[in-house]
This record gives C-alpha cells, sequence and structure tokens, in this order.
C-alpha cells in the first residue's frame, strides 16, 4: 500500500502510525457518526428487491428481483420525467454557480457595510419553505388577481394570460424562483472562499496596472476552480434528485404543466400516494442514488486527468 | 491601496445597482407575505393577494399566539435545537475533516471514499427509522431532532478538508510539530485560527440546516407536542393543508377539514413568525461571520 | 373382565375426548380475563395500556392528555386497562402509521382511512379479528351494533379483518349548496320544493333546476362566481361506482350490473364534463379554480362564490351552513346510493404485531358500546368540552368556541359509535334514527364491499395515475373541451395499460361475486 507516499508536500520518509494516532481519535466522532447515520440503515436497500409483508418482517419478506423498479420505466412518461429532472438540474447547475460566483465577487469587493444587509436580504428566500414560494409566486401569476396578469400586461395593453395552462414559460418560471431561493445560500460558500484569497496578488496586479476585471479572470477565477468544481461534482452526484416542493408545489400541480414539470420524484410520488407501497419508493431512490454515484465517479475520473487538485478524491 | 480609481468607483456603483436589484427581488415578495399575513382572510379569498388589501386585520396573529403558547415554545425549541446542534456538527465535522487532510495519513483515501459514499447513498426512510427508533431508541426525544442527518455530512466534511489541504499549509503545521507541539495543540492553535472561514461557512451551514429542518420532527415525534421546532409547526400545518386540498375526491370530508384548518391568512403569518428571528439575529451574526472571515484570509 | 376393560377403555377414551374439546376454547371468559388483569395491575401498580391510533385534521388536540385520563379512569374500573390516544396529522398519518407497524412499535387499534384497507391487508398488518374466536368471545358489544351486512361487506376472502364505525354509509350524490341570500336575491321559491315540510334538509330536484338558478345568480350578480368547482365531480357528484378505490374501470351502473367498463369513453363521463365546460364557458368559474386549493365551503363563506357541489346526508344543510357561513339551500339531484367502497373505506383494525389483542378488542368493544367512553373519545369531558342543554343538545361551554376549544377534533364520524354519544346542536335529536333510515333506504351498489388488490399491477397504476392528475383536474373544473381532453387522456391511458388494468379488475370482481354469491 503505497498510497501513503503519493501524497504531496515534503516527504521525509514513512512515519510510524504512531505519529497519526491523534488524528484517528479526531476523526472519530464523524466516523461514528456517519457509520450510525448512514451505513447502519444500508442494510435496508435491500427492500428496493422485496415484497414487504410485516408479518414475515424486511429480512424474510420475499425477493421479487428488480420488478419493483419497473414503474420507473415500463412507462411513455419515462422519458419525460428523465429528461426533465436532467435538463433542469444541468440548468440549476450552470445558472445558479454563475449567478453566485458572480455575487460573490461583488459581495467580496464591497467597500460599504451595506454589504451586510444584502448578504443577509438574499439570503432569506432560502429560509422560507418551497410551499410559502408557491403561494408568493401564485400571488404573482394568477390568472385573475395575479400582480402581473393585473398590473403589469393590463399597463402594457396585453391580454391576461393562463399562467398555470401554458408549459411554454414553465422552465423559464422554475429556473428563476429555484434561482431565486438558493442564491443567497449558494453564494456563501464562494464569499468565504474569495475572502480567503491572498491579498497580495490582487494588489501586485493593481500595481502592474490589471483592471478589475483583468484581475477577475486572472486571480479569483482561476483561485476558484477547486471550489466550483467541487460543488459541480457534488451537484452532480444529485442530478437524478429534484426538490419536490418546487416541481409541485410551485405549479400547483397543475396538470397542464407536467409535461415540463414532471420529474422522476413527483412522478413517482404521485404514482405512489394511494399504493402506499414503501419498497416501490424505496427502489426509486436507490435508481437515483445509483445513477447520481456513477456520474459522480466517472466525471470525477475526468477531472482528476484535466486538474488533479480538483478532484474530489 | 486607499485611493479609488474612477474605475473602482464605477465598479463599486455597478455592485451596489446589482445587489439593490437582487435585494429588492427578494423584498417585494417578502413585504407582500407580510402583508398578506395582515390581510383580513376571506378579503384573501375573494381579491387574491395585494399589497394594498382592501381589509387589514390582526387575526391571524391572534390565532398563532393564543393557541396555548405553542408557538412561543416552538421558537425556543429552535433556537436551542439550532445552538446546540451547530455546537455539536462543529465538534464533529471539523476535526475529521483537518485528520482527512493530513497528508501521510494511513487509509486516507479508504476514508475519504468513506465519507464521500454517505454523500450518494444513504438507506431510504424505512430502515433508517427503524434503525433510529428500535435500534438508537430516540423517537420522541430531543434527540431525535439533533441527530438524524443533521449532525454532519459528506458534504460539509469534503468541504472542509478541500479548505485544510489547500489553504493551511503544511509547513506551518511541520514546524510547529518540531517545536515539540501535539497534535491536538497544533490543531487548536494553529490550524483553527487559519481556517476560521470554514469553521464560519460550515457553522453557518449546520445552523441554517438545523434551523429549517423539520422532517426530522415530523417523523419522529408522534407524542411530543411540546417538542416542534418552529418550522415543524408551520409545516405541518402547511402539510395538512396541502394534503387535504390535494386529495378532495378521495378523503371523505376533506373539504370539511380544509374549511376547519386556519386558512391562508394564518398561513402567511406562520411563514413570517418562521422568519422572524432570522431577521433580528442575523445581522448580529453576520458582523461576526464576516470578521471570522476576513481575519482568517491574513496570512504571515 | 374383558368386557369390564373394554367399557372402561371407552369411559376414559370418552372423556379425555371431552376434556380437550372443552380446553380447544383456549380463550377463558371475558369476567375472568378482566378480574385477573385487574389483581394484576392491583399488586403491581401499573394498568397495561392499549394504544389506539386515529388522525384529526391539525393533529393531536391540546386537552388529549386530560381527556385520555378521563377515559382511563373508566377502563381501569370496566376493563383493568389504560388506553393511550394517539391522535396523528392527517397529512403525516399514513406515513407515521405504516412506519409504527412496520417497524414494531407498539400501536394496537388503528384505523385504515387514507392507509387503504386493501394495502394493510396485503402488507400484513391487520389482524384477523375471528382468530381463536377473538371478536366473538370479548367483542360482543361490536357485533351487536354493527349492522351484520355492513361486516360481512367488510371481509376480505372471508377473513374479517376491519371492522366499520356506525355512520352515514350512503352518500346523496350531485348535492348543490347555494348561498340562501343568493336565492332570496333573485326571487327563487325553494321553500316550496321540499317533499317534507317538516324535514327541510334536502329539496331532491333535477339538472335544469340547477341550471335555471346559476343562469339567473349569474345574472344577477355578474361581480360574483356562481360555483366553485372541485375534483369531486363524479365520485360526489354521480352514482357512477369507483370500484377497487380508484377511476381505472368503473360500474356505470352499480345498482344492476357488474361489468367493470371504462369511465372516460363513457357518455356519462362526457356529458358530467361538458355542463362544467359549458359553465366555464358562460363565466360561472373563476379562472384561477384549478389552480386555487382553499377549500370550496371556504371560498363560498368568502362570500365571492354562491355555490359549491358535495355529498349529502341527513342535516347536511346544517353542517354545510356551518362551514360557509351563511345559511345555505341543498339541492340534490342524483338519488341516495351506497357504493361499493363506503363501508370499507376507514375500518377499525388490530395490529397483527400486538402483543395482547384481547385487550385491545376489548378496548375497542368498549368504544363501541360504552357511552361513557365514547363521549369522552368523541367530545372530550362533559362542562369542560362541552355542556349539556335543557333539551338534550349538546354545545360548547361559555367562552368556549371552534378557534380555542381544547378538544374538538371533528372526528366524530371516523370514531367506532358515535351513534351512542350525544348530538350536537342544531342538529336533529333523532339524527341517528335519520342515519340509519338514509343507510337502509339508498340503493346498493352490487358490488358492497368488493376491494381490489392492485399491487400486481403498480407499474401501470402509477403510470395512469400520472396521466389521470394531468388531465383530470382540467376536465372535472370545465377548463377543456371534453371533445378533445377526454380523447387525448384516453389515448395516453391506453398505452399505458388502462385495458388491462380494467380486465384484471373485472376478473377480480367476478371472483368475488361468485365467492359472495351475486349475481
Amino acid at each position: 500500500m503505497s498510497m501513503a507516499k503519493q501524497t504531496a508536500g515534503s516527504r521525509k520518509g514513512k512515519k510510524p502510525l504512531r505519529h497519526f494516532i491523534p488524528f484517528y481519535l479526531m476523526a472519530l466522532p464523524g466516523i461514528v457518526y456517519l457509520f450510525i447515520n448512514n451505513y447502519m440503515p444500508l442494510p435496508g436497500i435491500v427492500l428496493a428487491f422485496k415484497k414487504y409483508n410485516a408479518r414475515l418482517g424486511i429480512w424474510g419478506s420475499h425477493w421479487v428481483g428488480f420488478s419493483n423498479f419497473k414503474f420507473l420505466f415500463a412507462t411513455n412518461d419515462a422519458f419525460v420525467i428523465t429528461r426533465n429532472t436532467l435538463g433542469y438540474n444541468l440548468a440549476f447547475i450552470v445558472v445558479n454557480t454563475v449567478f453566485a460566483v458572480g455575487v460573490a465577487i461583488l459581495l467580496a469587493d464591497m467597500r460599504h457595510r451595506i454589504k451586510r444587509f444584502y448578504q443577509s436580504v438574499i439570503l432569506l428566500p432560502y429560509m422560507i419553505s418551497m410551499v410559502i414560494v408557491s403561494y408568493l409566486v401564485f400571488a404573482f401569476l394568477s390568472t385573475e388577481n395575479g400582480f402581473i396578469n393585473n398590473s403589469v400586461l393590463l399597463h402594457l395593453g396585453m391580454e391576461p394570460v393562463a399562467w398555470y395552462m401554458e408549459p411554454a414559460f414553465w422552465p423559464l418560471i422554475l429556473i428563476l424562483v429555484n434561482l431565486w431561493k438558493v442564491l443567497g445560500y449558494n453564494c456563501i460558500v464562494y464569499l468565504s472562499a474569495i475572502l480567503s484569497f491572498d491579498k497580495g496578488y490582487y494588489e501586485a496586479a493593481a500595481m502592474d496596472g490589471a483592471t478589475k476585471w483583468q484581475q477577475i479572470r486572472m486571480i479569483t477565477l482561476p483561485l476558484l476552480k477547486p471550489v466550483v468544481t467541487m460543488m459541480t461534482l457534488l451537484a452532480i452526484g444529485r442530478i437524478f434528485y429534484s426538490d419536490f416542493g418546487l416541481f409541485y408545489q410551485v405549479p400547483q400541480n397543475s396538470g397542464a404543466l407536467f409535461s415540463v414539470t414532471n420529474t422522476i420524484d413527483t412522478y413517482v410520488y404521485r404514482g405512489l400516494l394511494e399504493l402506499g407501497d414503501f419498497t416501490l419508493s424505496a427502489a426509486a431512490g436507490l435508481y437515483q442514488s445509483v445513477v447520481g454515484f456513477i456520474l459522480v465517479l466517472v466525471t470525477n475520473l475526468l477531472v482528476r486527468k484535466l486538474d488533479p487538485a480538483s478532484s474530489l478524491f | 491601496m486607499t485611493m479609488l480609481t474612477k474605475e473602482d468607483r464605477i465598479y463599486q456603483c455597478v455592485s451596489h445597482v446589482v445587489m439593490m436589484i437582487l435585494s429588492l427581488n427578494v423584498i417585494i415578495p417578502m413585504a407582500l407575505l407580510v402583508i398578506s399575513s395582515f390581510t383580513d382572510n376571506d378579503t384573501l379569498i375573494r381579491n387574491g393577494y395585494a399589497f394594498f388589501p382592501e381589509n387589514l386585520s390582526i387575526y391571524a396573529y391572534q390565532y398563532i399566539f393564543r393557541t396555548g403558547n405553542a408557538v412561543l415554545r416552538a421558537y425556543g425549541v429552535s433556537l436551542l435545537l439550532t445552538a446546540v446542534g451547530t455546537a455539536l456538527s462543529l465538534a464533529v465535522t471539523i476535526p475529521l475533516a483537518y485528520a482527512l487532510s493530513r497528508p501521510g495519513l494511513p487509509a486516507k483515501r479508504l476514508l475519504t471514499f468513506y465519507v464521500f459514499f454517505t454523500v450518494l447513498f444513504n438507506g431510504s426512510l424505512v430502515p433508517t427509522y427503524m434503525n433510529y427508533t428500535n435500534v438508537i431508541g430516540i423517537k420522541n426525544s430531543f434527540w431525535a431532532l439533533l441527530i438524524p442527518g443533521l449532525v454532519t455530512n459528506g458534504f460539509y466534511i469534503l468541504l472542509a478538508k478541500s479548505y485544510f489541504s489547500a489553504s493551511v499549509p503544511g509547513e506551518i503545521l511541520e514546524a510547529a510539530e518540531i517545536d515539540g507541539a501535539s497534535a491536538c495543540q497544533t490543531f487548536l492553535r494553529i490550524a483553527i485560527p487559519l481556517a476560521k472561514p470554514i469553521v464560519t461557512t460550515v457553522g453557518l451551514f449546520a445552523a441554517i440546516g438545523y434551523w429549517n429542518d423539520w422532517q426530522n420532527g415530523y417523523i419522529y415525534l408522534t407524542k411530543r407536542a411540546d417538542l416542534y421546532s418552529i418550522q415543524n409547526l408551520l409545516n405541518r400545518m402547511i402539510q395538512n393543508i396541502q394534503y387535504l386540498s390535494q386529495n378532495v375526491s378521495n378523503i371523505r370530508d376533506a373539504d370539511v377539514g380544509l374549511a376547519a384548518i386556519p386558512s391562508v391568512s394564518i398561513r402567511m403569518a406562520m411563514a413570517v413568525v418562521g422568519i422572524l428571528p432570522i431577521l433580528v439575529l442575523y445581522p448580529f451574526l453576520q458582523s461576526n461571520f464576516a470578521k471570522g472571515i476576513t481575519l482568517g484570509g491574513v496570512k504571515g | 373382565m374383558k368386557k369390564f376393560l373394554s367399557v372402561l377403555l371407552s369411559i376414559v377414551l370418552l372423556s379425555s375426548l371431552l376434556c380437550t374439546a372443552a380446553g380447544a376454547s383456549e380463550l377463558a371468559p371475558a369476567e375472568q380475563v378482566i378480574a385477573e388483569r385487574k389483581a394484576a395491575a392491583q399488586a403491581s401498580g401499573e394498568y397495561d395500556k392499549v394504544v389506539f391510533a386515529f388522525h384529526s385534521w391539525s393533529g393531536q388536540p391540546a386537552g388529549t392528555a386530560r381527556v385520555q385520563e378521563k377515559i382511563n379512569e373508566r377502563l381501569r374500573e370496566t376493563l383493568g386497562l389504560e388506553v393511550e390516544l394517539l391522535i396523528l396529522d392527517a397529512a403525516s398519518y399514513a406515513q407515521n402509521v405504516r412506519l409504527m407497524l412496520s417497524s414494531g412499535e407498539q400501536i394496537d387499534i388503528f384505523n385504515s382511512n387514507l392507509l387503504g384497507y386493501t394495502t394493510c391487508v396485503n402488507d400484513g398488518y391487520c389482524l384477523d379479528l375471528e382468530e381463536n374466536n377473538l371478536i366473538q368471545t370479548y367483542g360482543q358489544g361490536i357485533l351487536e351494533a354493527i349492522h351484520p351486512d355492513y361486516l360481512t361487506a367488510s371481509r376480505i376472502d372471508n377473513v374479517l379483518y376491519g371492522l366499520p364505525q356506525l355512520r352515514d354509509m350512503a352518500m346523496g350524490p350531485g348535492a348543490y349548496c347555494i348561498g340562501q341570500e343568493y336565492l332570496d336575491g333573485i326571487g327563487f321559491d325553494y321553500d316550496s320544493m321540499y317533499e317534507d315540510p317538516d324535514n327541510k334538509d334536502i329539496i331532491y330536484t333535477d339538472y335544469d333546476t340547477i341550471e335555471t338558478i346559476f343562469a339567473q345568480l349569474h345574472e344577477k350578480y355578474p361581480d360574483k362566481y356562481v360555483f366553485a368547482p372541485g375534483d369531486n365531480l363524479i365520485t360526489a357528484g354521480s352514482i357512477i361506482d369507483n370500484v377497487g378505490g380508484d377511476n381505472f374501470g368503473v360500474l356505470l351502473d352499480p345498482v344492476n350490473s357488474l361489468t367493470v367498463e371504462n369511465l372516460f369513453t363513457s357518455d356519462a363521463f362526457k356529458a358530467y364534463c361538458q355542463r362544467v365546460h359549458d359553465w366555464y364557458l358562460k363565466g360561472y368559474i373563476s379562472k384561477d379554480a384549478i389552480t386555487d386549493d382553499t377549500a370550496l365551503s371556504a371560498k363560498v363563506k368568502s362570500g365571492r362564490y354562491m355555490a359549491m357541489m358535495a355529498q349529502a346526508k341527513p342535516s347536511y344543510n346544517t353542517q354545510i351552513s356551518g362551514e360557509c357561513g351563511r345559511p345555505m339551500i341543498v339541492f340534490q339531484v342524483e338519488p341516495d346510493i351506497m357504493k361499493s367502497e363506503s363501508i370499507t373505506i376507514m375500518l377499525w383494525h388490530l395490529n397483527q404485531g400486538c402483543e395482547d389483542p384481547v385487550a385491545a378488542i376489548q378496548v375497542l368493544n368498549a368504544f363501541y358500546s360504552d357511552p361513557v367512553v365514547s363521549n369522552l373519545l368523541i367530545w372530550g369531558e362533559e362542562n369542560v368540552d362541552y355542556v349539556v342543554l335543557e333539551d338534550g343538545h349538546i354545545t360548547f361551554p361559555q367562552g368556549v368556541d371552534s378557534t380555542n376549544a381544547e378538544y374538538y377534533h371533528t372526528m366524530n364520524w371516523l370514531l367506532p359509535n358515535q351513534f351512542i354519544a350525544h348530538i350536537w346542536e342544531n342538529d336533529p335529536l333523532d339524527l341517528w334514527d335519520r342515519m340509519v333510515r338514509f343507510n337502509d333506504e339508498a340503493v346498493k351498489s352490487k358490488a358492497l364491499g368488493f376491494t381490489f388488490d392492485n399491487s400486481a399491477y403498480a407499474s401501470e397504476f402509477s403510470a395512469l395515475t400520472n396521466i389521470y392528475n394531468e388531465y383530470a383536474k382540467q376536465l372535472l373544473f370545465g377548463f377543456i373541451d371534453p371533445e378533445t381532453g377526454i380523447a387525448e387522456m384516453q389515448a395516453k391511458l391506453e398505452a399505458a395499460g388502462l385495458n388491462t388494468y380494467i380486465a384484471a379488475k373485472q376478473e377480480a370482481l367476478n371472483a368475488w361475486a361468485e365467492a359472495n354469491g351475486i349475481q
């Protein structure tokens, strides 16, 4: 096992195991917690392959192979829900990252004390539940009383739009709503990263006559690369999941919009609401985890080839 | 650089304009939220949400604060939970991340994978529930709010680990060791102060996670209404309303149930009640956040 | 000698046979069990506990602990037991109960409303109540209280897994409730339309009358919406029986036929959708109806909407008037009917993992037959949660109302026996008699009691449900033209396996009919 020898830094020969004991002790609470919280329930994954009966319990219930997964694929909606989930998540990754990084750069450089106010304010949406957000969206998009129809379109002389019946607008609406909700939260990581960069670089660059934009392009962005890559990799791991509140509550569960708002999670929820079968939802969850996991592994390998410092592991 | 160049000024100006727009984007809907919580319920149903409603009423808040101090107690639970939870989360996450970032640690790859795996895989609801209820036995207790899923997760750990690797130079730590400091002293006296930004960030994430969480209470608190956090209380009501309204045709008397649950204005009021402490406390926490980050940026 | 021995042998054999026969009914009589339990409790100072779970619309009422203690005072005396009331939120009920049942926590008695009867039986949660003569020995009160037909309807494969409560089993479909003030405003004479001048609950009429009224209402009150639609158009608005609990394969003529047909290609469905669509086009319905989740009665209460449709029962006008905050007149346009699911939709079960089924069934028996505990369970503590009026009605005490009451969950129709409990003011004192008559006189679906186990068709069902969710509201609220909308939906449903599903349901129904001797 020569892994230890591969790590960067000044290595002066192999250190004895004894040397690392304090570190293992430091790591212990976390390791134990992850074991209890994540690894102990893992054997329950077998539920995805069984037909559950309370009399037999989890272990006694019968195996049914992959038939619990059928409902995810044996449907014409399978393409739509997969496309929607993937499509939105890719859009979210790009849009959210660009805006979060942008805002973080602006805030980092801001001198006035009001920047604290800005940062607090944009964090607020993250603290209210998506259901309340759906009511606020409704206040804007309601056909009869909505702000857009009544105040904006009316004054522009346009006809009111039945927003909840027209799928065409919703990809944009959902991306904007999602951005609104997570922007403040997402920029925390980037902001704290930027603030920790050595100011010396910027001073040197400024003395050399670099413009603000050049400084951002040459210093900030490259230094941010590892963080952005890591956040993106983690987002890729969740690429088959979706925010239930965003895709179910915000469109007010309107059937006319399903073609653009039905994701794997909402499909599973709707289908299983009356069936009440948790083996099916366990199967769906497993499917989402496995796909995400494979994608992250693959992407991480790619990243490791291109820029080893940025890879997750 | 103390003199503001023209370019600097333009840049600051643009920054302010952009941030002002983004802030207004938040303030306006929030204002609508607050106004609707003060609007008479029937008016809300009749005319929809408006910035200048016909009839105002404080009934929603009367209802909330009248129902047996449940709200005040829920605030207390939320605050306690967030404080304890954040401390616990930091105590577990930061040392682990630090340990994982040490070069030469045997089985480092394995341990990192062990952590990483948990980001993407966990048992579904039923096995997790059985684990915590039957094996660990924390159902219907304060621990049920504190422990499941929130103490730490692979994401925080990896984030902190990458920060330690990138920004806390190995040389300084080795120098300390050569000077005779123990691993523990090195960690506490040197590494942590240098890592203030990430400690603050993880702390903030943990605090937000604990404050926002309502799922744990929803699943694990069936007999302890006195342990509901404020978000749990709010979301319970909203989930009931959503569930009933979306299943009106299936559930008998669902309409009666919907009519019985406090309605629109009260939901708005509960949302306001839910963010109020944040609005009040965050500016104070914020200054510590900024201090923590900027101080940490100073390198020797 | 030989003869003597053989006689002796036969006597010995006979007596041992008799002994074992007596021992076969292993269950001791109820009184003995209770006496033993009480003695044990006296000795140890602790009583055995039975957990009784059900849901309410807003979770556990504040006064639950107090009421529970009062119930226990009575139960300790009569049964030597205590009960724990586990009242959960409606939205989390299914999840909480399922988790408790699968993880082996103590939950002895639960209701399968929101969970699904067939699902519970399939997943093995329910105890066979006749196992070892459990209910016959300890639940005589239950067997006496429940109508034998309803008990039969509650069986699956002839096993009794659940018990229905005493309530209105039948329903009065198509009950259009219109605000009285608006009818007065258009000068409509509804008073003369009551069949029985002494019973002014419901007016029985037809769709033409409703159309006339709506047209006049729309003209007189152009700034109000005439009708608040709901997706209960077929389930509460017609006699079409959605056998098996879903809309995929229904009985269009449940009183006369056992043929499971496709609801969506039927003329009846088109007619219903067309009518609502007409109303939408005429402007009776708000364009926001499809996204607004406010309760129908709350909409009427706000004063912006004038009418809504629901399902009626005896004294329904009192109930709906209370909900809508104004006097309402109820016009019912379809005949009273008891649909196949009426009985099995919310049964009471014993957990098959229950440690002491005898104790559980005895507690359940008490709720079915003992007015003291039934009143406590349903209405709370006398003089604290309610007061008894001179004429026998009950109402809130001074200073208490529905917003600050500590124990007012309105779940009386879910609980075992409301017929032996008090009657709230404004409801007629002979309400229970009226309900029994209502149940008896309603026409009954031929498939009464049929339940469909669709676990083998989970894929089809989830696909069908998603498609249905996509189109249903738009059609049932009248937002899209049925001509094109239904065709589109039908095409997708067929592609998702609708016909397979219907065929399977028909097969199950035929098997059930044969087993139960129904033509």
